[in-house]
């Protein structure tokens, strides 16, 4: 019977799942953005351009041919394109000064053009996590591109090189000329070569990038303390349409057949937590999307665990609170000022370490502190993931004392 | 089929249902008939346990109904007055999720669906939303909810409220046809027409009480083969209340400041009456006959007309 109710809320839900996916989207678009202006840069760089150095040792017309598509108009408002030589630019990249770092090297364009294996190599800032991809993204469609075009046109521009080799016809300038048209070449196809639409063959017959993974922990940090925040927000505005069916007589309607208060009541929790978890996962999904934020597999068990029980105890606080207010409208001025006690304490908004220090101590009784340290401890030290077990007690304790609280209150409230 | 036996339910200072008691007999369409007010939601709600009655007994087929009893709630189908559905699902679906309640499912549940659609005249939009349909229509699909399950015992509170009258006759019709296919019903009404072409028996409640109790005949012998005369205007309260002494078989049923109600027997003369009221200095503004029928009964329980 409960199955049948809570079947009946979530496919009403995804009938009209616009109001759904907004709200959702708050705690989807917030960490995005949040991400996007303090993940990059780790807060020096507020833009979204990605800088990206080119250390051109090859100089060939291939190589200026790169460069130019950085360079270009068409790319410009995505990248800033600076040259450099090797040196000076690793050590940029040592002081985070860009995204990332193209090495191109010497005998790089003659390897292209005689279809043999070489290697870019391109250096990623560890303290970014998505302009760095943007630039990797963008050299490995390259190099594809390259690879392609040297296929199709791999006579005419024999005859290229020749005349490149023996030094005779072609002054720097005119190998200049040569790049940009066929950069112009380039920009032709470029509209169904660039969009990542394009899956990157896992076989590169130019480019083996020097991997190395981004880090997110800038990110990791904002979202562990916010998530747990901004879930509180989604399911209070998820709990507001729990009385719609009293409204709609809808609940007087179940109730003169076969379905009991109480599997009403239970019905209505439960999707409230379902809801909750589905907007939660949403905000994991997307992370690890753009962020590349993942949750090492071998944690998995317990961070779901982690994830349900917090869920569970969030979705027993906000019962909690709309069972004990005696009216709809009281209930919706207390939660936010509440949850924003809770965020305060719990170091959603400022680090706990930030607070003053007689606050510092009471940052235990918020269920954001917990949440948030939990989640850090998952991700950040996945090592030491058996200390969450005490996270996941107190958030057990909490799923049952106050949803079995807020079960009996709505019974009675619903009574009468 | 169900007995309501001495139920009474205050909300605080008001009496809604005073002593109530009737009985249902399998296959009938059974009558509550009241002005607004009456206790009608109220005597209904206490039938499918909605809400509990401060003193008395409802039983259905021999049980008694409690909230703890959902069981025996099965047998029953509520349309209640207000149309309680899911707006966002279609006629279809709602129907699937009511049916489903009540642990219909797979092919009969399908045909049963088909069924009622028909019967309610909604095959051509079952698949739109519900609230793209105009009010009449949500009546309907309320009223087929109520019945999906094929009830025993339907309980309609006033279905035919805000509906054209083209709708009205179509309603009643539906109603019928439920009756005929063996669904008893409890059917609750302001209007009289409705009542008296649609019951085979009534009970006729005002202020929380049964006034009477019966099927059609025996109800219009209340007033017996008597017309009802209601007189408004100018008199003195003495003069009204001495004219049964002048005219034979004239009965006084109420008097009020300006308005007057007498009963006059069928065979009596209506002139006699006319003339005696001019000479005794009434100055009337406006004279109505009722015939024998539930109008004038009604008026005569209550002394006031039936109107919406
Ligand atoms: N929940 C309630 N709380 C307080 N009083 C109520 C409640 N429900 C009904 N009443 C009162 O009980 C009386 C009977 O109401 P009820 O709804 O049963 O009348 P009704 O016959 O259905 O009238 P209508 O034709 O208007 O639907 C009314 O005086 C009403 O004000
Ligand atoms: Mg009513």
């Amino acid at each position: 019977m409960i199955l049948h109710l809570l079947k009946k809320d979530i496919s009403r839900k995804f009938r009209e799942p616009f109001g759904f996916l907004i709200l959702t989207s708050i705690p989807l678009v917030f960490s995005l953005l949040i991400g996007m202006i303090f993940g990059p840069g780790s807060g020096k760089e507020p833009s979204l351009k990605v800088k990206i150095l080119i250390a051109d040792r090859d100089s060939s017309f291939v190589s200026e041919m790169f460069c130019n598509v950085f360079g270009g108009s068409r790319m410009n408002d995505l990248f800033s394109m600076e040259k450099t030589d090797s040196l000076s630019g690793r050590l940029r990249m040592e002081k985070g000064e860009a995204s990332a770092l193209l090495v191109i090297p010497d005998g790089f364009g003659d390897a292209v053009l005689d279809r043999k294996r070489t290697s870019l190599v391109l250096i990623k800032n560890p303290s970014e996590a998505f302009a760095p991809k943007i630039a990797e993204q963008t050299v490995s469609i390259l190099c594809e591109a390259s690879e392609r075009l040297v296929r199709i046109a791999s006579s005419p521009i024999q005859v290229i090189r020749k005349g490149i080799r023996e030094d005779s016809e072609f002054s720097e300038v005119e190998i200049a000329l040569l790049a940009i048209q066929i950069r112009r070449l380039i920009s032709k196809v470029e509209d169904i070569l660039i969009p990542p639409q394009i899956a990157i063959r896992d076989e590169k017959a130019v480019s083996q990038h020097e991997e190395k993974q981004p880090s997110s922990v800038m990110y990791t940090h904002i979202i562990s303390g916010f998530l747990t925040f901004f879930m509180l927000f989604v399911i209070e505005a998820l709990a507001r349409d729990l009385f719609q069916e009293q409204d709609m007589h809808t609940l007087s309607r179940l109730r003169t057949g076969p379905v009991s208060l109480a599997q009403f009541v239970a019905s209505k929790q439960v999707f409230l937590f379902l809801m909750g978890l589905l907007s939660y996962s949403m905000v994991w999904l997307m992370a690890g999307v753009f962020f590349g934020l993942k949750v090492p597999l071998r944690i998995m068990p317990v961070f779901m665990a982690f994830s349900v029980l917090l869920l569970s105890s969030l979705t027993g606080i906000v019962g909690l609170i709309y069972s004990l207010a005696r009216t709809r409208s009281q209930a919706q001025e207390i939660s936010p000022a509440l949850f924003i006690l809770f965020g305060m304490l719990g170091g959603a908004m400022v680090s706990i370490n930030n607070l003053p220090h007689f606050l510092q101590g009471l940052s235990v009784i918020s269920p954001v502190y917990w949440g948030q340290d939990g989640i850090k401890i998952l991700l950040l030290r996945p090592e030491d993931a058996s200390s969450v077990l005490i996270h996941i007690l107190i958030f057990s304790i909490l799923t049952v004392v106050f949803n079995g609280a807020a079960y009996l209150l709505f019974y009675r409230k619903f009574r009468s | 089929m169900l007995t309501v036996s001495h139920v009474s339910k205050r909300f605080k200072d008001i009496a809604a249902v005073q002593d109530v008691s009737f009985e249902i007999r399998k296959g009938e369409i059974f009558g509550l008939l009241g002005p607004n007010g009456a206790g009608k939601t109220t005597t209904l709600n206490m039938i499918c346990s909605l809400i509990k009655p401060d003193s008395g007994r409802i039983e259905l087929d021999g049980m008694e109904v409690t909230d703890k009893n959902p069981g025996l709630r099965k047998k029953l189908g509520v349309v209640p007055q207000d149309v309680a559905l899911y707006e966002e699902f279609s006629a279809v679906d709602n129907l699937k999720f009511w049916g489903g309640l009540y642990g219909l499912k797979g092919t009969p549940l399908k045909s049963r669906i088909a069924e009622v659609l028909s019967l309610v005249g909604l095959e051509e939009r079952s698949r739109d939303r519900m609230k793209t349909y105009s009010g009449g229509m949500k009546r309907r699909l309320n009223l087929a909810c109520g019945m999906i399950h094929n009830p025993g015992l339907l309980l309609l509170d006033e279905p035919t409220v805000g509906i054209d009258p083209q709708g009205r006759h179509a309603m009643l019709d539906m109603i019928r046809r439920a009756a005929k296919s063996g669904t008893t019903i409890l059917y609750t009404t302001h209007y009289l027409d409705e009542a008296e072409s649609l019951c085979d028996r009534l009970c006729i409640m005002d202020h929380g009480r049964v006034l009477a109790t019966g099927n059609q005949d025996e109800i219009k012998r209340i007033v017996g083969e008597n017309r009802i005369f209601k007189v408004t205007g100018v008199f003195e309260a003495r003069n009204a209340e001495e004219m049964p002494g002048r005219i034979p078989e004239l009965t006084l049923l109420s008097l009020r400041p300006n308005e007057v109600l007498y009963s006059l027997p069928v065979r009596q003369q209506t002139g006699k009456l006319i003339e005696t009221l001019i000479a005794s200095g009434f100055q009337i503004e406006n004279l109505s006959i009722k015939e024998p029928s539930l109008d004038s009964v009604f008026l005569k329980l209550t002394g006031k007309e039936l109107r919406d």
